[in-house]
């Protein structure tokens, strides 16, 4: 297919996600890009920037008006249905990411699930819509605006608490299934409300995460799941899980997502080989170490390696620490900008 | 519009909430110019009052520092133009911790260290070397004291400690410091604590998964 000559941010992204042509490689965080910095330009600073939605559309918006990302992320948590459905929160301050009590879980077994008809409702979910729109006034098509709606196994473990819910999915199948079913509808509710706000694509994290679960279970429990938002939910969806992947990309790949949000902990082109051009894949440059501690010239060599290797959108593998330079986030799109210049 | 974070130079230490003016994110940004190496103090919040207050810790800097007001308005410079770059970043740690109703002092060249219950002090001895003495009961046996102060202050200041000497270190600029070594003097004792803040500091703000979370 021939390169198209000139695109908006939004239609690169698109496209990418769709697995078109695109005129230059994307750039593109599907989870958040919010540091301390940014905050005090725009006035909003957690907490408020992750309840209120007036803070959260400007926060998200300095991604791309700030940063030059061509997508903007206005759920900088992950923690936004779990408050919902009535876990203990802790919101933290401005320095630090809002986290569930889960050592303070709010259900035992499957029966305890209780899911409120009017959960859409809950006003940590009304900002996240509230915000949405916003930033597709402020944004119009221009920028492609990318939601988040949480999946099932980290909702569990926020619910549940982790340990629990490890466990129970070890001795007991069938309630680990039952418990991943019934929470299922927060994830399609809330991504399909999304969607009627404005989103262009949502971000799916679901926390199978390479350290705690293995690719075998990736398969046994979330697998069909995973196949089933796709086709329920009405957007392109990114998975997010965190660590080493490798061993369920494969499965990933066949669950019809559009793309995949992968950890530094797989490499490239060892993740392009196993997803065989099915799932596009986004992420891969290191938080902590790189990103966070290290030069611009350290990012470009990382963002380099992945368009070496054909990744489809460059950004953070993950929310990047708080504290994060504004020049290695822009170091992101200068060295996208600077490969394509040489090829 | 105007790009807020260009000519900056690199962002070498972050406050990220100011305890003491409306938790606003305070940087120091580095950059060597034709007179060396230049930090700009820096805040993007937009309160009334920032300005007196990245000025009073401009001004702080300058007096535990020994600095000078560098070109522009929002900078310093150390006088020998050397970059000193770990001393730089806890001079400006500390100067953000200042307390705004009092005016910061220079730092004295002695410190009296609860640990050995001496009096240490440190003598410049010219072209930025310095040695450490003590003073008190028992200030005859403080060698491996004075070692291990001289050795945190090396570290906190990233000084050359004297192979040969265990009490004496310098700085490769050639010259003195003497603002700047009596306030990490003052630090000294306390050097794993003062390193154990940076890192907890440093760790700070990073989202772990919910597996990986308490």
């Amino acid at each position: 297919m021939e390169k198209p000559q000139r695109m908006t941010s939004r239609e690169r992204v698109l496209a990418a996600l769709a697995g078109q042509p695109v005129d230059r490689t994307p750039v593109c965080c599907p989870t958040s890009v919010a540091t301390v910095e940014l905050m005090d330009l725009v006035d909003a600073p957690f907490p408020n920037a992750n309840r209120e939605a007036a803070p959260m559309a400007r926060l998200a918006a300095t991604a791309h008006t700030i940063l030059g990302f061509d997508s903007v992320m206005p759920v900088f948590s992950i923690i936004q249905e779990s408050s919902a459905l009535g876990c203990k929160m802790q919101w933290e301050g401005k320095d630090n990411w809002p986290t569930v009590r889960m050592s303070e879980p709010i259900w035992d077994k499957p029966e305890d699930i209780y899911i409120p008809n009017n959960l859409l409702d809950h006003p940590d979910l009304v900002c996240v819509l509230d915000a949405i729109k916003l930033l597709r006034q402020e944004l119009g098509d221009d920028v492609a605006i990318i939601g988040k709606t949480m999946g099932p196994w980290s909702m569990a473990y926020h619910c549940f608490g982790v340990e629990k819910f490890l466990l129970l999915s070890l001795d007991d199948p069938e309630a680990t299934k039952e418990i991943l079913q019934k929470l299922k509808r927060v994830t399609i509710d809330f991504g399909n409300a999304q969607v009627e706000a404005g989103v262009d694509a949502l971000t799916l994290p679901d926390h199978a995460t390479g350290d705690l679960v293995s690719g075998e279970y990736y398969e046994r429990y979330l697998r069909d799941l995973h196949t089933e938002f796709a086709e329920k939910i009405h957007c392109p969806l990114i998975l997010h899980i965190c660590g080493r992947t490798v061993d369920r990309m494969g499965f990933i790949a066949e669950t019809g997502m559009a793309a995949f949000h992968y950890d530094s902990k797989n490499g490239p082109a060892e993740s392009m080989a196993t997803v065989h051009g099915d799932i596009a894949l986004v992420g891969n440059i290191n938080n902590p170490e790189t990103l966070f501690s290290k030069t611009p010239d350290d990012v470009k060599a990382e963002v380099f390696a992945n368009l070496d290797a054909g990744v489809q959108m460059i950004g953070p593998e993950c929310a990047i620490p708080l504290q994060t330079s504004i020049a290695n986030l822009r170091a992101i799109p200068e060295a996208v900008q600077e490969w394509h210049s040489r090829h | 519009m105007v790009d807020p974070f260009a000519d900056l130079g690199t962002r070498i230490e972050l406050v990220s909430t100011d305890k003491h003016f409306r938790d606003v994110s305070i940087a120091l940004y580095a950059r060597e110019d034709a007179v060396g190496w230049c930090f700009r103090v820096r805040s993007f919040a937009g309160y009334d009052g920032l300005g007196e207050r990245i000025a009073y810790i401009l001004d702080a800097m300058m007096t535990l520092g020994g600095m000078a007001r560098g070109n522009a308005e929002d900078t310093v410079r150390f006088p020998c133009g050397g970059e000193h770059l770990s001393a730089v970043r806890r001079l400006f740690l500390q100067a953000c911790k200042e307390k705004p109703e009092t005016a910061p002092e220079t730092p004295v060249l002695s410190l009296a260290d609860k640990k050995s219950e001496l009096t240490v002090t440190a003598t410049a001895k010219g072209q930025g070397a310095y040695e450490l003495s003590a003073t008190g009961a028992g200030a005859a046996q403080a060698e491996r004291r004075l070692t291990a102060l001289r050795n945190a202050v090396v570290k906190l200041a990233d000084a050359q400690a004297d192979e040969a000497v265990g009490q004496r270190f310098s700085f490769a600029c050639g010259q003195d410091h003497d603002a700047m070594v009596g306030m990490l003097l003052q630090a000294a004792p306390n050097v794993r604590s003062v390193m154990r803040e940076q890192e907890m500091n440093a760790a700070k703000g990073v989202l772990a998964a919910p597996g990986s979370q308490e």
